[in-house]
């Protein structure tokens, strides 16, 4: 053996005593059982949700959907990446239209945040106002660089004219099922109404019939709450009376009291079934992408319209404004007696028939120069009194 | 004197056993706070690059190679402080 083999030889066995001694079973045991503990741990904190959006692209919670589309408990979020400077730009549009709200300067009726296409990577807010453009341009001043002001005035808003006598409410045929879908004509003492999906409560456990608000009575006894379902082969049918009523954002929920519960389904002229609810984010995404919401009302049945922005603030029918409302379609999707109906769009991941809810259809403009339905969007109800559908 | 000296061989038999005891004791309380220190310091370096990763946008590969790279190494130095481990 000649003197360099032996050297190396003693310098192999020298490194193999290192690497036992400096890595032994025990050690090698702890750094796996670590090196877990801190990737589970990693997971739990949800790293893998920012790790794995690309470059300049950001998530965000797009809409919240049933798991199992039979069970309304079981609402998960769905993620989606956006572009970095395009949600900069939204987040800043969101923030500066509630800032303008607060103000509620002289002239102020309305605004809403109207995101730009994807490509553009800007965002623009919408301010309806009475009077004078360049004294309400004044008071707001200076504007951040990648969100536009978009003033539009808005004449005569004092009058009102119905049209609604030109059409006949869809009432329900017969009762034949134990669930009333969504879409059909229902009725207090005092109005006409469109019956809403079934809306679930966390809190209690429960499920609602819901309609607008203002289809009751301001000032309404506890007889004058209750809500009926109108048949065109028979009489009307109780469906219960009025629990929770929320005036601001227009919606009454009604405790199912007799032999009919609500239900998930919309009675489109293909019928559709609700797998949840929209986001904030969610709206934004539809806005840029162009997208189209669908309602089915009472009077005018189902009509379509593209989304033209969403965290809207109006306050042109009340002495308060209204908060985190959508604005779409156009004057001719709405009439009186499609109040309470919903605005929805049909789930790109979901069943062919599964659709994810916008909000509620609460009344439209009148006046000339804008033309959209607007109604308190899902996220709106779920954020001040955690309802969902 | 007598009685004591016979008893002695027999009193250190009898606390030989509870010193084992106490000393086996010593040893799991030794192994459970070695424990918790590394579930604490290792939790502690999650949330830290966690944090970081998430105000910085760095890819995802060096997110798990210093997450998995200061597991290790914070093994290693502590074996070598320890010393126990090495020379036994």
């Amino acid at each position: 053996m000649s003197d360099a083999t032996r050297r190396s030889a003693a310098r192999l066995a020298s490194i193999r005593d290192r690497v036992e001694s400096g890595m032994d079973r025990r050690e090698f045991v702890r750094t796996l059982v670590t090196g877990g503990y801190a990737i589970g741990m990693a997971r739990l904190l949800g790293v893998e949700d920012f790790l794995a959006a690309d470059d300049g692209e950001v998530p965000v919670v797009t809409a919240l959907v049933r798991r199992d589309p039979a069970d309304p408990w079981s609402l998960e979020e769905r993620t989606a990446y956006v572009p970095a400077d395009w949600y900069a730009a939204v987040e800043k549009a969101i923030e500066l239209n509630d800032r303008l709200s607060r103000a509620a300067f002289t002239g102020y009726l309305g605004s809403a945040v109207v995101p730009d296409p994807y490509d553009e990577g800007g965002a623009a807010v919408s301010v309806g106002v009475s009077g004078d453009l360049d004294s309400v341009r004044e008071t707001i001043g200076e504007i951040a660089d990648d969100v536009s002001l978009d003033l539009r005035t808005v004449l005569d808003v004092d009058s009102l004219e119905d049209d609604s006598d030109h059409y006949r409410p869809r009432m329900v045929e017969s009762v034949t099922d134990s669930r009333v879908p969504a879409g059909v004509a229902c009725e207090t003492a005092s109005s006409l109404a469109t019956l809403g999906p079934a809306v679930f409560d966390p809190e209690d456990r429960r499920q609602y019939f819901v309609t607008a608000d203002h289809a009751f009575d301001d000032e309404r006894s506890d007889a004058d709450a209750s809500l009926s379902l109108p048949v065109s082969t028979e009489a009307p049918v109780e469906l219960g009376s009025v629990r929770r009523a929320h005036p601001v954002e227009d919606i009454a929920l009604v405790e199912p009291g007799g032999s009919l519960s609500p239900s998930t389904w919309i009675d489109a002229p293909e019928p559709v079934r609700i797998r949840g609810q929209l986001t904030r984010w969610g709206l934004a995404d539809l806005v840029a992408r162009g997208e189209d919401l669908e309602k089915v009302g009472a009077l005018t049945g189902h009509t379509t319209g593209r989304v033209q922005g969403f965290d809207a603030v109006t306050c042109f029918t009340e002495e308060f404004c209204r908060r985190g409302q959508i604005r779409w379609g156009g004057e001719m999707d709405l009439t009186d007696g499609d109040s309470g109906s919903v605005s929805y769009y049909a789930d790109p991941e979901g069943g062919e028939r599964d659709v994810l809810i916008a909000g509620f259809n609460n009344a439209r403009t009148w006046w000339p120069g804008q033309n959209y339905v607007w109604g308190v969007a899902a996220y709106r109800v779920t954020e001040q009194h955690g309802y969902h559908f | 004197m007598e009685p004591d000296t016979t008893h002695e061989p027999a009193t250190s038999d009898d606390r030989s056993r509870p010193r084992r005891a106490l000393a086996s004791l010593a040893a799991a309380v030794g192994v459970g706070t070695r424990i918790a220190l590394d579930a604490l310091v290792v939790g502690i370096w999650v949330l830290f690059l966690t944090l970081l990763f998430l105000s910085t946008n760095w890819p995802r590969w060096l997110f798990y190679a210093l997450l998995l790279g200061g597991v290790g190494l914070y093994v290693q130095f502590t074996a070598w402080w320890g010393g126990s481990t090495a020379e036994s």
